[in-house]
């Protein structure tokens, strides 16, 4: 009885993080429309496409590289971008790596595997108001938020041929909204306020002076490391 | 089949997944010093504030700001402080800058 209860509960947070993940998901919905867009305009196929989504599984990374693609750059040349525009994931791996420190090292491997920006972001404003995070409702998240991509990807690619003025509805802004809206959650549950005002300041000042020399991509990573050091000293 | 977008997304693959995997699957198990922790527990904030001004603020690697983007940004914001619902916002964001574009 008892451990029955267990898996009803275990099965319950899976899905209460699959509905969690629900707002995420209109962003990107449009995101990867357009991305499926542009990889098939950009002379690779709906199963290329497809594929890329499902291995790579990286927004930004996919976009340099199917621009990329398009200009005929080598492969390692290729590779090496992808690798620096998602290299901000190793921060965020490691953010949430406490809450996750009595699972197995296969679980962890698959709750990392399948971490993005929006997953990441719910997971650490989950931890910071309980503690900790379930594993299941990780997978929750994690599941519904890539199904989600490799679903918007496709259609994008399918309908590429329709010319579709997606700015004009505004659907471009999905994801900056996004953006403002956990980022302002993950503020509203910090405790020291005026510490996280000084760390969104850095950053943002950093990284607006870091892409004078450096690419955006470099550039978000640094101002995400500096942001918090120096905030951090100015506000103790 | 294309052999060059397939090296691709093989290489892509291996390099995607390891920063995502490494941190997680290590760092949780040692213990972390406070200092660590609280570094870390600190990152979402600074990550998404680069990821905000970045998407709002800079194409083709340039700043660049636009009045519609900065009123919607400013909606949209509101909407995210005032009521806990990201779902919402997102909304409220996108209809706020379809009528801002039409406007100006």
């Amino acid at each position: 009885m008892a451990e029955q209860n267990t898996t009803y509960a275990n099965k319950n947070s899976f899905i209460s993080g699959a509905i969690d993940c629900i707002p995420t998901l209109f962003g990107y919905l449009s995101i990867g429309f357009a991305c499926g867009v542009v990889s098939k305009s950009c002379g690779m196929t709906i199963s290329e496409t497809v594929a890329m989504s499902t291995f790579i599984y990286a927004g930004s990374s996919q976009f340099a590289a199917a621009g990329m693609i398009l200009s005929s750059v080598s492969v390692p040349g290729v590779i090496l971008t992808v690798f620096l525009v998602n290299l901000r994931h190793l921060l965020m791996s490691a953010s949430i790596a406490p809450y996750f420190s009595k699972n197995s090292l296969f679980k962890n491997f698959t709750v990392g595997v399948l971490l993005t920006d929006e997953t990441f972001a719910l997971a650490s404003s989950k931890a910071n108001s309980e503690d900790k995070i379930d594993y299941k409702w990780m997978m929750g998240i994690n599941l519904t938020a890539y199904v989600n991509w490799i679903f918007a990807t496709f259609i994008g690619a399918c309908f590429s041929s329709l010319i579709y003025d997606y700015k004009k509805f505004g659907l471009d802004f999905a994801l900056p909204a996004m953006f403002i809206g956990l980022l302002i959650s993950s503020v509203k549950e910090n405790s020291n306020l005026k510490k996280s005002y000084a760390i969104m300041i850095s950053s943002a000042v950093i990284l607006l002076f870091s892409i004078k020399f450096l690419s955006a991509n470099t550039g978000i990573m640094i101002a995400a490391i500096l942001g918090v050091i120096i905030g951090g000293v100015i506000k103790k | 089949m294309n052999m060059y977008i397939w090296y691709i997304i093989i290489g892509g693959c291996v390099v995607t997944m390891l920063p995502r995997v490494i941190p997680v699957m290590l760092i949780s198990r040692i213990n972390i010093n406070d200092r660590t922790a609280e570094f870390l527990k600190y990152i979402p904030i600074s990550i998404l504030t680069a990821l905000v001004v970045s998407s709002l603020f800079i194409s083709n690697n340039k700043f660049s700001i636009d009045i519609s983007t900065v009123l919607a940004s400013i909606i949209t914001a509101v909407i995210a402080v005032k009521k806990n619902d990201l779902l919402l916002t997102v909304i409220v964001g996108v209809i706020s800058i379809a009528v801002l574009r039409m406007i100006f």
